[in-house]
């Protein structure tokens, strides 16, 4: 059964998009393969490992479970939209500053978590990144650092508004 | 990969219905998609047809009636929607607090209450929750409206009284009366849970005037510990305390889990007991971090 395209239109890291895909098309798979940004990972396809993370309309959710028409009329940041010509994001260069990964695959979708973390709370303790972060897996159990990450990532921020 | 399917982007309630009506079996509802997605992906599910109900307005609908003292979940609501509610935390806290602990924030914030009863997944927290509290369920399909009891909703693992052309509007929580305590424990070991337990009693001169015990993830559906509501009523909360724990093993004997990858039978039935007993003790006062 041939399926019709939908036409699309909506913002990706900040810029206007235009694009089509088919009903069945998963967000995952119109960023990696049609839009060419490879950043967004699959890992587990199934909503647990949060690899795939990234934001619709500032919130976060695995792309791997949601359908790339459901991007229509939105807005979506990936991993990819993040770094800006003056540099890398906070976070970015937290997770570099105090080792925040090790294989670094699960680095795009924890960042991207740990982005709409810090949008809902920008100063969280440690235990409210735990608790919010409790959702992504770092197969490599690297998740002390991560925290660290987060926490020096505020820190960065708040000297950068100073 | 999922197999393709012709979308179609409901505008209103009535062409959802009449959707669901043309092709039945072949049609599946989209909301959240969080279960959904998983299942066509999976191949657990086969849909020729699905129905986009997000784009209906108003479905996404959270309200307290006063007048009716309950709260009116569109079925639209997402999981986290209901977490971040001032208005349920200040009615329903343990909305929140089930809630919060419900899978992980990516899921909450697309998956729907709604959608999560509809896939009647034995390993889910919110139908429990919702049997203590006597919720009710909106459908509708072209022949009309109907409510359903939590209990005559669910029907067995993985199915519900939802025929293939209705789908849930909404769902009416009622508010507990004024002198009701309500505890929700589960224990989830993995992704979902393997057990859990919710109770709501109500107090009258000292003692438990009307008890409501709903036990989940252990037996095709969740269903009221009928026995053990009745052996509370009447009684005073030092009572209770003393009883707790064979109120507990009465309530294990009443489950039916499964033996699966996370416990045997005779595992899960202990966790039944412990977490029921934990809960009347809570509800009765006494702090303990043991049993």
């Amino acid at each position: 059964m041939p399926e019709t395209s939908i036409p699309l239109k909506f913002r990706l890291n900040g810029q206007e998009c235009r694009a089509e895909a088919a009903p069945s098309d998963l967000l995952i798979d119109f960023l990696r393969d049609r839009l060419n940004l490879t950043g967004t990972k699959r890992s587990c396809d199934i909503e647990i490992c949060g690899a795939c993370t990234v934001l619709l309309d500032g919130k976060a959710v695995s792309s791997c479970s949601v359908f790339a028409f459901e991007v229509d009329g939105k807005e979506v940041l990936t991993i990819e939209g993040l770094a800006t010509t003056d540099g890398l994001h906070p976070l970015q260069q937290a997770f570099i500053d105090c080792g925040g990964f090790q294989c670094g695959f699960c680095t795009p979708g924890m960042i991207m978590l740990a982005k709409s973390l810090l949008d809902e709370n920008p100063d969280p303790t440690a235990d409210q990144i735990r608790d919010y972060m409790d959702a992504n897996i770092c197969r490599c159990t690297g998740y002390q650092m991560i925290i660290e990450s987060i926490q020096r990532a505020t820190e960065l921020i708040k000297s950068r508004q100073a | 990969m999922i197999a393709p399917f012709i979308l179609h982007q409901a505008e209103s309630l009535e062409q959802a219905s009449s959707l669901l009506s043309e092709h039945g079996e072949e049609a599946r509802v989209l909301a959240g998609g969080s279960e959904l997605i998983l299942l066509l992906k999976m191949g657990l599910a086969a849909a020729k047809h699905v129905v986009n109900i997000k784009t209906i307005p108003g479905l996404a609908r959270l309200k307290y009636d006063a007048g009716a003292k309950a709260l009116k979940i569109g079925a639209l609501v997402t999981h986290r929607a209901l977490e971040k509610s001032a208005l349920v935390r200040e009615h329903f806290p343990l909305i929140v607090e089930m809630e919060k602990q419900l899978a992980n924030v990516r899921i909450r914030n697309v998956g729907t209450l709604a959608g999560n009863i509809s896939f009647a997944e034995p390993h889910a927290d919110p139908g429990t929750l919702l049997t203590a509290y006597g919720a009710k369920v909106k459908v509708r399909s072209i022949a009309g409206e109907r409510a359903l009891s939590m209990g005559d909703f669910f029907v067995d693992y993985y199915q519900t009284a939802l025929k293939s052309d209705e789908l849930v509007t909404e769902i009416e929580i009622p508010k507990p009366a004024e002198n009701c305590d309500g505890v929700y424990l589960r224990y989830c070991p993995g992704e979902r849970p393997m057990v859990g337990v919710a109770a709501f009693l109500e107090w009258k001169n000292g003692a438990c005037a009307n008890a409501r015990v709903a036990l989940g993830c252990v037996g095709p559906t969740p269903i009221r510990a009928t026995e053990v509501e009745q052996s509370l009523a009447g009684k005073a909360r030092a009572e209770i305390l003393a009883e707790a724990e064979r109120l507990g093993e009465k309530a294990a004997d009443m489950s039916q889990p499964l033996e699966d990858v996370w416990g045997s039978v005779e595992y899960k039935r202990q966790i039944v007991k412990t977490l029921v007993a934990r809960g009347l003790a809570k509800l009765c006062g006494e702090r303990r971090n043991h049993a």
